[in-house]
């Protein structure tokens, strides 16, 4: 037992292995950053450009805030390692997995309701494809990205040393001890969902549901 | 509304990730995934007059 636990230590020491976790909780951050930046892409679609979102674009946007949250949890909860026997890792990107395949079946229904020849598609394109061809691109990418992760993914519990408090206790919560850099991206995701929650209710007003295809903010109405 | 709902439902998520309790997390991201599915039923549903 001692001995597994000697190698343990010597394996999470060496400087490749740390290297390596400190490259997984890059790539956990930019997951969380690059969805940020498709959101705000779709923001100024939207105010710049002045296209209303559909209801299957919003739809879009809320599976893509859900399929950064699978990193936000591993973020946050990497230190455990394991809740109730069930791995933070499978947790997290089967979250991401989830929330992508729901996207892909939205963003896949939009792409063929426009699929006809000779249809104009819905809003202007960019960089040559429709924003709902380029969410498909990117639901599939997180597929992509969540399955290499869970074969090359260590244990977060590597991380533990991060979240132990100067009196060598294990700090309590994710949140209190999270570095900087992971607060920045917390906070950044943070306003860029209530700034869609906003974005939602200025364009449906106090109606239940919004029009299938918009053409003002209902709420100034 | 209701899609504004949903968003602050996901906010609500991001807010329980700093919490200690991670199976509150779990159970608002089902409860999310769900009425994104049902909302997007809706929608789909809705020009064919099934009544979602």
């Amino acid at each position: 037992m001692k001995q597994k636990q000697s190698n343990q230590t010597d394996s999470s020491e060496h400087p490749l292995w740390s290297l390596w976790l400190r490259f997984e909780l890059a790539i956990q951050h930019l997951c969380v950053l690059g969805i940020c930046g498709v959101l705000l892409g779709a923001f100024w679609v939207q105010f710049a450009q002045g296209e209303y979102p559909c209801p299957l674009c919003l739809l879009q946007r809320m599976a893509m805030i859900m399929t950064a949250v699978g990193s936000i949890f591993i973020i946050t909860h990497g230190h455990l390692a394991r809740i109730q026997g069930f791995s933070v890792i499978g947790l997290g990107y089967g979250m991401s997995v989830l929330a992508a395949l729901v996207g892909m079946l939205i963003s896949a229904r939009q792409v063929l309701l426009h699929i006809e020849p000779g249809d104009p598609g819905y809003g202007s394109p960019m960089l040559g494809l429709h924003l709902y061809t380029w969410a498909l691109i990117v639901f599939l990418t997180v597929i992509l990205v969540s399955g290499i992760m869970l074969i090359f993914g260590r244990d977060p519990e590597l991380h533990r040393h991060r979240y132990r408090s100067t009196d060598g206790q294990d700090a309590t919560p994710a949140g209190s001890r999270l570095p900087w850099y992971s607060w920045c991206t917390f906070c950044i995701f943070g306003v860029i969902i209530l700034a869609n929650a906003v974005s939602a209710f200025a364009e449906a007003g106090f109606n239940a549901y919004l029009p299938d295809n918009p053409t003002s903010y209902l709420l100034f109405e | 509304m209701i899609a504004s709902a949903i968003f602050l439902c996901l906010f609500c998520l991001l807010a329980s990730m700093l919490r200690r309790k991670a199976w509150l997390s779990v159970a608002l991201f089902f409860l999310s995934l769900i009425l994104i599915v049902l909302l997007f039923m809706h929608h789909a549903t809705d020009p064919l007059d099934l009544s979602w």
